[in-house]
């Protein structure tokens, strides 16, 4: 089935985007905020949705909010803060049953727009301000969740690479902002955030299923034709930087299995023309469970029980994470980066660079039976400023040359090595004494 | 070959249900307009199936912990190679999982889907376990173990399990312990494969974009007709009352994390579809995002978002589960008490209740959505015997009489355990 993105502009730098796919029972609409990520400013922004997902103007109370969520036959209402690249991502989505199978009539697809609308656009503000209560629960949520990420270790390894390997760096600034920029939010700076998100934040709304976007769209047109804009976020890609020399760290913490994280930097843009090339290489590396690091640092050298890599073409960075015993970590950096000199080498079979391609082609070709992942897909592809169906990106694939793999392969870099290991007695003269 | 058609009309959905010749039960549910097929290959054999006898044997065997999870992770492997090598070649994502009551192999694909199921039908029918390989996957699953113990929310959960049950194996780790596993070796691999994995056991069930047809073909290829082994697993006595009402553990967490449970008597088969659901909708108007109680302790700081419950129900057990993390898990667990003490009392309101029907009736259907969640949801069907329709169709007909008595029959404060994971002193 070939998929067509809709896209119109409905307002100053902001957008339209729909998929209609007649096989969902659902309709999903997203309404995304890019910013700039900003050190200042990240904590600020990230507590925005939090509030809003509260109540409106017109359905002040959590519990009213969820009653009528229950109502639209259990519509699910959430929101994210999220990274992609340079740019801090405001999501608030909602997911609700086409309006056919509405036991009496109801349309829910302008119900569930409309409301995003409310939520959005008309919040519950006292003396033009976020409410005292609304600000101080979910600044202390926001503070739960910043000092939460210790609960994941691999999460928490992959968020101390990046700080390490990004340090001074756009890319270092965590999703949230920090700690110390959490804990001074007020209601002021919290409201002039959102006023800021509304002026300047490129807006892509994502409307995906099997139900009427036009409805959604001139809901959404009528809605954002009130908000002023000005200053309009302009996405920009920093400059590639080769590493000077590889940076390491190790924490220690009171923990069973020890976490390693390698970061490497690639000679890459998201536009360039072997971008294919590079995604190819890097799930040959470590994408699937045939690739050179699942076979060899897991099942040859039973070093671990997950070793991974994953390319994220828009930061120029490829990510190895693995959970291994705390004396194995020499062996498996040495045998991590080996498996990527055998790449860059061309010491790998055609065999395995077509089963590798063959595996990418069935992921993306079942993107299409999800909403979440055609959102997410689409979503990478509009910030980019693209517009390929998940089944054209399959056949660009198809015919990728091992020569075009080793050339790819031979632009990462690594840069940085970071591991989260146990807490050890304090002993004399060894390479893991004490703190 | 018996075949019947499971439908619903309101849904306007069916698939197809029949018995192979070999002795293995088969469900499809082609998906129309869908490009994925995901098969999955289960029997009804999991963790907590420790103790067991077949044919003429008057005595239970009792097997170590772990050894249904440390079998998945070794059918993967053959004499000539592993089976991921052979998808490799058919460009299918393959998994496996082991779970309380059952354990499945799968794949997902969009193309090469007979060759798939070929060899997903044949590596899980050829068992292949040597005292080396064996032996190789003890670091492997020892680093998956110890991932666990470092994963606080699992660990909530199996304390608090640990301490609603004196004797059931559902309190023991899916995939045993480090010490359990030690014990594992290849005679006792080959005694529960051929205890559990016998085709009269099993199922396999497809769905989204297939041909019923090829599923036919390629079973009629590879299925070893089997006789079926008279099996019993050994009933465990467990008393109606937990073993201690609270436990605490500290890890390198950066707030308290709890799970709080209540335990109930586990249902039969037939009525497991109607229990579930009126606990759902029990836990829903207790402390659901809707109800008087999450608004309160919210707005005090005494949850976040991450809240929330859902019921745990198998072969033998059953608990109402509610998990979250809080600077004061003890005063949540009283608040949560008192008011299950004050719902029961005063029975829960005709609008609450049709509100909470509703949002259920529309997350039911939206599992229709998706590839993955109606092939596994026929998984437990099969195994449990009732339809996967089965609770669309229920949410629609239960009663707040239904609700409001079993509320006040089965959820008994002196009954729940709450479990807590504390963050270590730095």
């Amino acid at each position: 089935m070939a998929y067509q993105l809709n896209r119109s502009c409905i307002g100053n730098a902001v957008y339209f985007n729909s998929i209609s796919d007649t096989k969902f029972k659902s309709n999903r609409i997203c309404v995304n905020f890019f910013m700039e990520l900003s050190e200042e400013d990240a904590a600020n922004r990230a507590i925005v949705p939090f509030i809003l997902r509260k109540g409106c103007k017109e359905i002040p109370d959590i519990s009213a909010l969820n009653k009528v969520l229950n109502t639209m036959y259990g519509a699910y209402l959430d929101v994210d803060v999220s990274r992609v690249g340079p740019s801090q991502v405001l999501s608030m989505f909602i997911q609700t049953l086409d309006d056919k199978f509405a036991l009496e009539g109801e349309k829910l697809t302008a119900e569930s727009s409309r409301l995003l609308t409310q939520l959005l656009l008309q919040p519950k503000l006292q003396n033009g301000l976020f409410t005292e209560q609304d600000v101080q629960l979910e600044k202390q949520y926001l503070i739960d969740i910043i000092q939460s990420e210790i609960n994941d270790k691999r999460k928490y390894a992959i968020g101390q690479l990046n700080r390490l390997m990004f340090k001074n760096e756009k890319y270092a600034i965590d999703r949230y902002g920090s700690m110390e920029n959490a804990k001074a939010i007020t209601s002021r700076s919290a409201t002039d955030a959102y006023k800021d998100i509304l002026k300047q934040a490129r807006i892509e709304i994502l409307f995906v299923g099997c139900g009427d976007a036009e409805t959604a769209k001139a809901i959404f047109q009528n809605a954002f034709s009130t908000i002023e804009r000005e200053n309009i976020y302009n996405i920009t890609i920093p400059e590639f930087k080769m590493p000077e020399k590889v940076k390491e760290e190790t924490e220690y913490l009171d923990i069973a299995q020890s976490k390693l994280v390698m970061g490497f930097r690639t000679q890459s843009h998201f536009s360039d023309t072997d971008i294919n090339a590079l995604r190819v290489a890097v799930s040959l590396y470590g994408g699937t469970p045939v690739s050179r690091l699942f076979t060899n640092v897991r099942e040859k050298m039973s070093l671990c029980y997950y070793c991974s890599a994953i390319f994220d073409r828009i930061k120029s960075m490829v990510l190895v994470d693995s959970g291994i015993e705390k004396d194995n970590k020499e062996k498996a950096v040495s045998e991590i980066i080996r498996q990527l000199e055998i790449i860059q080498k061309g010491e790998f079979e055609q065999s395995q660079l077509d089963e590798t391609i063959l595996s990418m082609v069935n992921r993306y070709k079942t993107i299409c039976d999800t909403l979440g992942d055609i959102d997410s897909w689409y979503l990478g592809q509009i910030y980019c400023g693209e517009s390929l169906a998940p089944q054209e990106q399959a056949e660009r694939l198809k015919n990728i040359t091992k020569e075009q793999v080793v050339q790819a392969a031979n632009k990462i870099h690594l840069d940085s090595i970071y591991f989260l290991t146990g807490k050890e007695k304090a002993e004399c003269g060894g390479e893991d004494a004490a703190l | 070959m018996e075949k019947k058609i499971i439908a619903n009309k309101r849904l306007g959905e069916e698939y197809i249900q029949l018995k192979h010749p070999s002795g293995l039960t088969i469900l499809m549910y082609p998906m129309k307009g869908y490009s994925s097929a995901y098969a999955l290959f289960a029997t009804n054999y999991g963790s907590i199936d420790i103790s067991f006898k077949t044919g003429e044997e008057t005595e239970y065997t009792r097997v170590p912990a772990g050894i249904a999870h440390y079998l998945e992770h070794k059918l993967f492997e053959n004499e000539d190679c592993d089976a991921f090598e052979k998808y490799a070649k058919t460009g299918a994502s393959a998994n496996a999982f082991t779970s309380f009551d059952k354990t499945a192999y799968l794949f997902s694909c969009s193309g090469n889907f007979k060759e798939s199921l070929h060899i997903l039908l044949d590596f899980v029918q050829d068992p292949y376990f040597t005292k080396e390989t064996v032996e190789k996957e003890q670091g492997i699953i020892g680093q998956e173990i110890r991932m666990y113990d470092d994963n606080p929310g699992w660990r909530s959960l199996f304390n608090m399990l640990e301490n609603v049950f004196h004797n059931h194996p559902v309190k023991t780790d899916i995939a045993g312990t480090v010490e359990s596993i030690s014990k594992i070796d290849a005679d006792l691999l080959y005694r529960c494969y051929n205890a559990f994995y016998n085709l009269h056991n099993m199922v396999l069930c497809v769905a989204g974009n297939f041909n019923p047809d090829e599923v036919l073909q390629v079973a009629d290829e590879v299925l070893k007709p089997s006789k079926p082994v008279k099996l019993e697993v050994e009933q465990i006595q467990e008393p109606d009352d937990i073993v201690k009402p609270r436990i605490t553990q500290k890890l390198s967490v950066s707030m308290p994390i709890f799970a709080m449970g209540y335990k109930l008597q586990p249902e039969p088969p037939e009525t497991l579809v109607l229990g579930q659901v009126l606990d759902a909708i029990i836990l829903e108007a207790v402390v659901g995002e809707t109800s008087p109680l999450y608004k309160k302790m919210y707005e005090e700081g005494l949850i976040n978002s991450n809240f929330s419950s859902e019921v745990f129900a198998g072969r033998g057990y059953m608990v109402s589960i509610i998990e979250g993390e809080s600077k004061d898990p003890d005063a949540v667990c009283k608040a949560i008490q008192s008011e299950i003490s004050r719902v029961k009392q005063e029975g829960i309101e005709q609008q609450t209740f049709e509100n909470i029907r509703r949002s259920f009736y529309g997350r039911y259907i939206k599992g229709f959505n998706d590839v993955e969640e109606i092939a596994t949801s026929m998984v437990s069907a099969y195994f449990y015997g009732y339809s996967i329709f089965d609770f669309v169709e229920t949410v629609a007909s239960v009663t707040l009489e239904q609700v409001n008595g079993r509320l006040r029959q089965k959820y008994d404060n002196e009954k729940a355990v709450l479990s807590i994971i504390e963050p270590a002193e730095k």
